[in-house]
């Protein structure tokens, strides 16, 4: 294996490593006895019960034991026990992740595809009309937060239009189903991300394009898109990948407030819900879910910037 | 027979008027240097022969055409007659491309066919005294001497009968100049190209041109 890429393997395990320790340590180091944390402080039992279930939890063991428990139990997709929900952690997380993975994946998908060519255009076409009135458009968009966009195309599309339905993922469960009640939280959140990746890009294709080797293509006579798609994107994309890795978490978290106004039963709702009943079995699970997605999000966006600049390879960075 | 020039062109930077009523000619298989202090513009004069930034006033003709009437086949030609070499020979080079990548776009440009690519690259770089290991290198990986003949080599790969050479020296050391100086006149002497050399050393412009314009 490459040494650099073994190199940035081993940096993101070690980040999921401290994750892990985090989500391990947080009930053990909360004030009280931890099994009041994982079974909801509100609860009432004897202290009969609470000994029965601390050594039912392991609670009594040492330290390391308790982590080289918690490990294996995470590696083998056991993240806890809900006991307001009367359900394992990984099972309520299971059946909502894929709606939100669904939703979080095709606003990106639209996002930064759209935002990303609509930007070099904008960028390398700056001094047009439309080209300045999309820039302005982009501003304007980005300086909202996704949640308080949800609530303006919510108002407009569900309650005065009465376009999309107003709650769930689906009525019937096909895929057209899906796809209408998908369309509006998906158009919130991609918008979002459209207008951030097009403003990213714009700035980045009026840094490239007054570079020397554009302007050398030019006198070569290569068409100005050919130019454009085929030269300076490869260099001007590379911010909007930086910007991905650290945006990931900030997109995802929007993401979780949108299926709140929304009312889709995510990831989002399940976090919302568990914040109210004070879940922390169910919490400490979706923190270690998103904190993995997002270190992976952060290991693609390193990996693929190598592929994209090779100096970034051989830089060894 | 003239090649390529400019009448009385004017050009500015929002209120800031760079050169005014400036022009130039060029004949067939002459170096014309262009000199004048720091500042004075001879980089966009340049650009403007390359027809990379249009003049505010007057006109620029290519083989007694305006270019910017120029369309088509006319303009396609005009294009890959003058070729211009950049003072920062790396900077010319896509840096996420080989140097043997962006070489070889310029023979697919010329049309050469792609199995043909790696013989006249190699025999292209051997004249200009390069080896053939530089091609997988990146703009970075190679001596600033290096990326300067390559780009020599690039904007020749096209059969130019124009070069503008925007200061294609001053950022070398002493003994690169020389070597880079020599290969550009034993260039024209095999092909015939008409040079315009800009720079602001006075002693490499009296070596290279046959008569001097000052801006």
């Amino acid at each position: 294996m490459n040494e650099i890429l073994r190199r940035k393997i081993i940096r993101y395990a070690a980040s999921l490593l401290v994750i892990v320790l985090v989500v391990f340590m947080f009930p053990r180091i909360m004030p009280g006895n931890p099994v009041m944390f994982l079974i909801g402080e509100d609860v009432i039992v004897t202290p009969e019960v609470l000994a029965d279930l601390n050594t039912r939890l392991g609670l009594d063991r040492p330290i390391p034991e308790q982590f080289y428990l918690f490990l294996r139990g995470v590696c083998t997709g056991d993240l806890g026990y809900s006991y307001h929900l009367h359900s394992p952690v990984a099972s309520l997380i299971g059946d909502r992740v894929v709606w939100t993975l669904m939703l979080v994946g095709t606003s990106l998908l639209i996002g930064y595809a759209a935002g990303i060519l609509s930007g070099a255009w904008v960028g390398w076409m700056s001094d047009r009309k439309s080209a300045k009135a999309l820039t302005g458009a982009g501003i304007c968009i980005s300086c909202i937060p996704p949640y308080l966009l949800g609530l303006i195309l919510f108002s407009v599309f569900v309650y005065r239009l009465n376009w999309f339905p107003y709650k769930g993922l689906y009525t019937t469960p096909d895929i057209w189903s899906i796809m209408h009640h998908l369309a509006l939280p998906v158009a919130t959140l991609a918008l979002f991300v459209f207008a951030r990746n097009l403003l990213i890009m714009r700035g980045s294709v009026l840094t490239e394009k007054n570079q020397l080797y554009p302007q050398f293509a030019r006198a070569l006579g290569v068409p100005g898109s050919k130019i454009l798609y085929g030269h300076v994107m490869r260099n001007a994309i590379l911010p909007i990948l930086t910007q991905f890795a650290i945006d990931f978490g900030f997109i995802f978290s929007g993401a979780l407030f949108i299926e709140i106004i929304f009312s889709l039963n995510g990831l989002g709702t399940l976090m919302y819900d568990a914040i109210i009943i004070r879940d922390y079995p169910v919490l400490s699970g979706l923190f270690l879910v998103i904190a993995v997605m997002a270190v992976l999000a952060n290991m693609f966006a390193d990996i693929l910037y190598g592929v994209i600049d090779p100096r970034v390879g051989r830089e060894g960075i | 027979m003239l090649t390529l020039c400019a009448r009385e062109i004017t050009h500015a930077y929002g209120n800031h008027e760079v050169f005014r009523d400036f022009s130039i000619e060029v004949a067939a298989g002459e170096t014309v240097g262009l000199v004048g202090p720091s500042g004075c513009g001879k980089s966009t004069c340049a650009r403007i022969l390359a027809g990379l930034e249009a003049p505010q006033s007057g006109t620029v003709e290519f083989c007694g055409t305006d270019i910017a009437g120029m369309n088509g086949s006319g303009y396609e030609v005009f294009r890959r007659s003058v070729q211009m070499i950049f003072q920062d020979p790396a900077g010319s080079f896509n840096p996420v491309r080989t140097i043997g990548q962006s070489i070889s776009a310029v023979l697919r440009l010329a049309g050469v066919p792609k199995a043909e690519h790696r013989a006249v690259l190699v025999e292209a770089l051997q004249k200009a005294g390069l080896q053939d290991e530089i091609l997988s290198r990146y703009p970075d990986q190679i001596s600033g001497g290096q990326a300067q003949r390559a780009g020599i080599v690039r904007g020749l790969l096209i059969s130019p009968s124009v070069m503008i050479l925007d200061e294609p020296t001053s950022a070398l050391d002493v003994s690169v100049q020389a070597q880079i100086l020599h290969l550009l006149k034993e260039v024209q002497r095999e092909r015939g190209i008409s040079y315009v050399f800009i720079s602001h050393d006075t002693a490499v412009v009296s070596f290279m041109a046959d008569r001097v314009v000052r801006l």
